[in-house]
């Protein structure tokens, strides 16, 4: 089974909704709920950023978020709790984004064997380059009982050029293309370089490709309809979760869907 | 400039975003034509003579020396340098790459300001922009290293993120170069980050160890015993070790006790750290059970950072050198006794190599001797002492 792979082929031609959320912030019991309710409204993927106290990759947005999940005591283990239960209403495909110190710290081993059996689909590891990936892919890649499979989402910037095809090969689920260079939470032009760079990638790709950094409506979508197979929302869902539950839902089904 | 292969063992490496993996893999092949053009080599030189000031007295201390009663112990007086401490080896080496990389914005962050200061200073030498990132803590405690940047024309970054000192400085100076990698350089402060900064600073620093093993062996006819640094980020040490790491000398660090090692507040990521990932690099980091970063503590602000450089990673898994905990009231102590006894005032910083230097000297029999590295001035720390 490969629900990331079967998430795009079932969509062909129309986007792949991708939407981010922390983990566990403001509290523990909220991200199952609020999880469950964006998939149930029409999103497609849903990431789960697992908390870390240095995200690097982030801008303020999702680093206060990550604080305040740490201080409502989410672990990895809780997040493992919120995927198993919210894998129990739904077939989607639940991707975490985590900072490889985080799965180092918790064990290569069982943290791919954990995020399996709670019915993750793929790990987005914003700090972690081809160049010191092997350790976790190839634990991804060994054979489990339910044959699922696990992919490690490889990410691409626009600087990235030459490395493309290297990054890309032998990798499963999807292409994470950032938009521009920086952290989450810019503003992102989606002009004719940021197109080209896709259509870069597209011409290096035998994976579906999905845009991410900086996509904030649907103005933003409409720019970018016809050239990604999928979008990934972040900073937007989780500046509307802080104005509340319907809030936020009526934004994605009015903004983004 | 030595380059060994697998130097720092299993630590080191590069885990950043991808979207500054180019810029350090340009960065790494740029550094290494340099190091290998004669050029460049010769105006390094003659920059760290003619500006810094360079070659930095290595001073008999002999006041100190019959005090501890035991090893003679000799200064390496980095102190001496052009605007007060070690710092400014790197910068004009990290700067004069940049300009020959065609950069014309610099960026970096600084704990104590010693960093940021050099690096202001190189930036309005070689007319470059200059941002430093800095901790609103250490923007306090710092006043007037602040005060000294913003004269050179730097634009000094309070960093409200976080502990609000050297390690957020750091992640919001790396935030702030992912997105402006393509025209402005980051002239890290010390051994740390991702390759190739941790070798490329040490191979800035290396002329203090050089310059001291030349000079020791010209006073004493041998090389010396012991040789003592502190260690936050650790360029100091990993400059003045660089020279004997294959010599029978023994390496020692000393690293930020705090308010000792009973307690939190402490800076100790080699006594109390576990290996893991931190600004780029893989090292020993202070975390907690599930991999957070924990917040350091130490009177010095130049020392108050959770990580160290690989290079001393490896050396205290493979037993090389030695790292102890110094807290803020040996340093203190050590302070007023250089203070008062060589009318030397150490930076805080290295008041904990000299905490360590004199209980290690104590030890040691009187025909032995000891070279503690000086690593800057205290000046900046009058208000804390």
């Amino acid at each position: 089974m490969d629900r990331i792979k079967e998430t795009f082929q079932a969509q062909s031609g129309k986007k792949v909704l991708i939407g981010y959320l922390t983990a566990g912030d403001p509290f523990i019991g909220d991200t199952v709920r609020l999880g469950t309710k964006m998939l149930a409204t029409g999103m497609d993927i849903l990431e789960l950023g697992v908390p870390y106290s240095d995200p690097l990759a982030d801008g303020p947005v999702l680093q206060q978020a990550a604080i305040r999940a740490i201080q409502s005591g989410t672990t990895p283990g809780c997040v493992f709790n919120m995927v198993r239960k919210i894998r129990n209403e739904t077939e989607k495909p639940i991707v975490l984004l985590v900072y490889y110190n985080t799965i180092l710290t918790y064990g290569i081993e069982e943290f791919v064997r954990a995020s399996r059996s709670a019915g993750v689909d793929g790990l987005v590891v914003p700090d972690l380059p081809m160049e010191h990936r092997e350790p976790l892919r190839i634990e991804m890649k060994r054979k489990n009982e339910q044959e699922t499979e696990f992919s490690l989402i490889p990410l691409v910037s626009k600087q990235s050029h030459c490395r493309i095809r290297e990054i890309l090969k032998d990798m499963t689920g999807f292409v994470y293309c950032v938009s521009y260079s920086g952290v989450t939470g810019g503003k992102a032009h989606f002009d004719q370089e940021v197109l080209s760079f896709l259509e870069e990638v597209r011409g290096e790709s035998h994976l579906p490709i999905a845009v991410g950094f900086g996509i904030r409506n649907h103005e933003d979508m409409l720019r970018l309809q016809g050239k990604v197979d999928g979008m990934i929302v972040g900073t937007a869902i989780m500046e509307k979760a802080k104005e509340g539950e319907d809030v936020l839902l009526r934004f994605i089904e009015s903004e983004l869907l | 400039m030595n380059h060994r292969k697998n130097y720092f063992g299993e630590y080191g490496g590069t885990f950043i975003p991808e979207s500054l993996m180019s810029t350090v893999i340009e960065l790494k092949k740029a550094f290494s034509e340099a190091s290998q053009d004669g050029n460049f080599q010769r105006q390094l030189k003659m920059m760290l003579e003619h500006y810094s000031g360079r070659p930095t007295p290595l001073y008999f201390a002999e006041n100190i020396s019959n005090y501890v009663g035991g090893a003679k112990i000799y200064l390496k007086r980095e102190d001496l340098n052009h605007t007060g401490s070690h710092k400014i080896n790197n910068v004009l080496g990290q700067l004069l790459l940049a300009k020959r990389m065609g950069y014309k914005k610099v960026m970096a962050e600084t704990g104590a300001g010693q960093h940021g200061v050099a690096t202001a200073t190189g930036a309005a030498l070689f007319s470059m922009e200059c941002v430093i990132f800095m901790g609103k803590k250490d923007v306090e405690r710092q006043k007037m290293n602040v005060r000294r940047m913003v004269l050179l024309g730097a634009q000094v970054i309070s960093v409200e993120a976080g502990s609000q000192t050297l390690k957020d400085a750091t992640n919001e100076a790396i935030r702030h170069w992912s997105a402006h990698s393509e025209d402005t350089y980051y002239c890290i402060g010390s051994v740390v980050g991702p390759e190739p900064y941790p070798e490329m600073v040490q191979a800035f620093q290396s002329v203090i160890g050089k310059e001291t093993k030349e000079q020791y062996q010209k006073m004493c006819g041998a090389l010396p015993d012991a040789v003592v640094a502190c260690v936050g980020g650790g360029s100091n040490a990993a400059g003045i070790f660089d020279a004997f790491l294959d010599d029978k000398v023994a390496l020692y660090g000393a690293e930020a006790g705090g308010m000792g090692m009973h307690t939190s507040f402490h800076g100790a990521a080699i006594n109390q750290g576990r290996p893991g990932i931190l600004q780029g690099m893989k090292t020993m980091v202070l975390q907690d059970q599930v991999g957070n970063i924990l917040p350091a503590y130490s009177i010095s602000a130049g020392l108050d950072y959770p990580g160290v450089g690989p290079l001393h990673a490896f050396l205290a898994e493979t037993k090389r050198a030695s790292y102890m905990a110094v807290t803020d009231d040996e340093a203190k102590n050590a302070f007023r006794i250089l203070t008062e006894m060589e009318g030397i005032i150490p930076a805080l910083e290295s008041a904990h190599a000299i905490a360590l230097g004199l209980d290690i000297a104590k030890t040691m029999g009187k025909h032995l001797g000891m070279v503690i590295l000086l690593s800057g001035r205290g000046d900046k720390d009058l208000e804390r002492v």
